[in-house]
């Protein structure tokens, strides 16, 4: 009987032995998995941006998509319908001449669509648009739209809408990029564009926010971040922020990849004095944080497993667009950093960095978020909805679908999760 | 990004599939000199037979369907239920084989390895169990009601998490003799899974219950 001694011992050693990248009980969390809402949409598709109006939600993913955005409504099923959603009339300049044309940027401007469509060669960019009032899915686009005071080898790379400004990311060849912006106002293909600047070297990414304290647009593109009034200043202000005190923990902003800042928010404080807090994330990882004139820098606070008590701190993952998410029915006010692992979840009163893979937060339930595949996915931005009676998010997913946060109400209580489209 | 996620993706496999590897050879090397032990098989046909005996060995394959039921949780709080449910967890496929043999007369002791696998709402569950087992037969020719427990271990993998957990086996099944070597039969396997924490997950704690219906397949020799 001692070969039972033995094996007993042995079972009693290893069985508490554990390992996996999950901490905590595994049949706790199979216990509390409730099943995600898989929608109809793709979910190996790559969201550029999305958009809504009065009754439906666009996406650019690639082609272009849309449904309608009561809750639970199915995007088109067909693949058929989804091209034809964007396939134009049957005019010389219509879209259906360039039907190798990926978009993966657009913008909503008084229920116009405005969406940059490129050649898979990337030797051509045209700006199409649609007209969304009253939209059924088989609405024309017009274009290619031949903006007036473009110059004539110019053409338009990237759209932003902020506040009352379009900003438009233009270029001469590769490497010769522009910023040039127009009202909102009354705009149409024949606005007077003013440039904010010309000769830029940047990749694209344009990102840009508003702080409405000091009228002050702040823009990221690439390796640098601007500021302007949207009229006659524009500042290069990238060596202030990089002469940050303790930029940059754990490593450098990688200027090489050209790629550095990925995306720029606006967030007021409490404190007049200290005006608007701004934050920048980077590929690298790092977040700047700049209130009051002062730059600083945010770094991921983090604790072994084996060592509770003693935090280290570092590099986040890979950065992407940061988002203001402000729910005020709910007591949401939190910002949301997409990252190469999901995305964080940071409070703006003390600058805490939730992972929600690690522990539950305003936006979903730590047992659900870590074993749905956003927790292993690029998302690049986010777009709040306010519109419905229980706000919703969607996380844009790189290659990864287009993810919706909404309200839970079962049993447990009410409570937000991820569902994928 | 693609190649650090690649990257990442084989040294968990890599690590994984080391740690259940060696696992599995520690396991075998505690059951080898077991099996050693054999005397030689008893030179009849095993027709009619009244008992198995000492010496003699069996080697089954079973194969079927295993039900989720239900957890507990000894350390639950005040609001929460002592009893859980598995309704996440689909119905799943099991199979195992099992080596033993009579250390005296109907009484079998064994070694089973075995394996699990259910879809759940959004990912996969897996179970490897690797257990000792002892076994009694009550026979009245040509069936074999074998009653049996496995004591041993299981490992459990859930999405991104891997745990070796304590298993407990008891069962029992219902065979017909159609020819004087092999048996074929039925077996009920009740699965109880203690996952215990005495740490910061100490709530976590979970006893897994799960039943498994099966087929066998089993060799006299």
């Amino acid at each position: 009987m001692k070969l039972y001694r033995y094996f007993l011992l042995i079972i009693i050693i290893i069985s508490f032995y554990g390992c996996g990248t999950e901490e905590g009980g595994l049949f706790y969390s199979l216990e509390q998995e409730t099943e995600i809402t898989n929608g109809n949409l793709s979910n190996e598709i790559t969201i550029g941006a999305i958009e809504r109006n009065a009754d439906y939600y666009f996406v650019a993913a690639g082609n272009f998509y849309y449904r309608e955005a009561a809750s639970g409504s199915a995007w088109p099923e067909n693949e058929d319908d989804v091209v034809q959603s964007y396939n134009p009339d049957d005019s010389s300049e219509s879209l259906s001449d360039y039907d190798l044309y990926l978009t993966y940027d657009m913008i909503l401007v008084d229920d116009l669509i405005y969406a940059v469509y490129y050649s898979t060669d990337g030797t051509d960019f045209q700006v199409f648009s649609l007209d969304t009032a009253g939209f059924d899915g088989s609405e024309a686009w017009s274009g290619p739209l031949n903006f007036d005071l473009l110059d004539p080898e110019e053409y338009v790379v990237e759209l932003e809408v902020c506040e009352d400004k379009i900003f438009f990311l233009t270029a001469t060849s590769a490497t010769s990029y522009n910023i040039k912006i127009a009202d909102v106002a009354g705009f149409d293909k024949t606005t007077a564009f003013f440039t904010l600047q010309t000769g830029l070297y940047a990749s694209g990414g344009l990102r840009v926010d508003y702080d409405s304290v000091s009228d002050t647009f702040w823009i990221v593109m690439g390796n640098n971040i601007f500021t302007t009034d949207g009229e006659s200043t524009f500042t290069d202000i990238t060596d202030d922020a990089m002469a940050a005190e303790d930029c940059v923990v754990g490593g450098e902003i990688e200027y090489l990849s050209g790629e550095g800042f990925k995306g720029v928010v606006c967030a007021e404080t409490d404190d007049d004095e200290a005006g608007t807090e701004v934050y920048i994330t980077s590929k690298e990882g790092v977040m700047l944080k700049y209130i009051g004139g002062e730059w600083t820098t945010i770094s991921n606070q983090y604790t072994e497993e084996d060592d509770e008590d003693d935090p280290e701190y570092g590099l986040f993952e890979s950065l992407h667009n940061i988002v203001h998410i402000e729910i005020a029915s709910e007591g949401i006010d939190v910002l949301l950093a997409g990252s190469d692992e999901g995305y964080y979840e940071m409070s703006l009163d003390d600058n805490s960095f939730d992972s929600p893979e690690e522990e539950d937060t305003d936006l979903t339930t730590e047992n659900q978020f870590s074993i749905i595949d956003m927790s292993d996915s690029i998302i690049t931005s986010f777009y709040l909805d306010t519109e419905p009676e229980d706000p919703v998010v969607f996380g844009l997913g790189l290659n990864a679908g287009l993810w919706i946060n909404s309200m839970v109400e079962d049993e447990d209580g009410d409570y937000r999760d991820w569902d994928v489209e | 990004m693609v190649d650090g996620t690649i990257f990442l993706t084989l040294k968990r496999g890599i690590t994984l599939t080391n740690k259940i590897f060696t696992l599995i050879c520690l396991i075998f090397l505690i059951a080898v000199p077991v099996f050693s032990q054999e005397d030689e098989p008893a030179d009849d046909d095993y027709a009619g037979i009244a008992a198995f005996t000492r010496g003699e060995q069996l080697f089954s394959l079973n194969a079927g369907a295993i039900f989720p039921l239900f957890t507990l949780a000894p350390f639950h709080e005040d609001d929460e239920p002592l009893v859980g449910t598995l309704s996440s967890t689909h119905t799943g496929v099991s199979g195992s084989l099992k080596l033993g043999f009579f250390v005296r007369d109907n009484l079998m002791l064994g070694g089973e390895l075995a394996g699990m696998y259910a879809a759940t709402d959004n990912s996969s569950l897996t179970m490897i169990p690797i257990t000792f087992v002892t076994q009694y037969y009550f026979l009245k020719y040509p069936f074999e009601f074998p009653i049996y427990i496995n004591v041993g271990v299981s490992m459990n993998s859930f999405d991104d998490y891997f745990r070796i957990t304590p298993l407990i086996k008891p069962g029992a099944g219902a065979y017909y003799n159609i020819n004087g070597e092999w048996a074929l039969g039925l077996n009920f396997d009740y699965w109880f899974m203690p996952e215990l924490y005495f740490n910061t997950y100490k709530n976590e704690t979970r006893i897994a219950n799960f039943l498994q219906i099966s087929l066998s397949g089993v060799y006299h020799f």
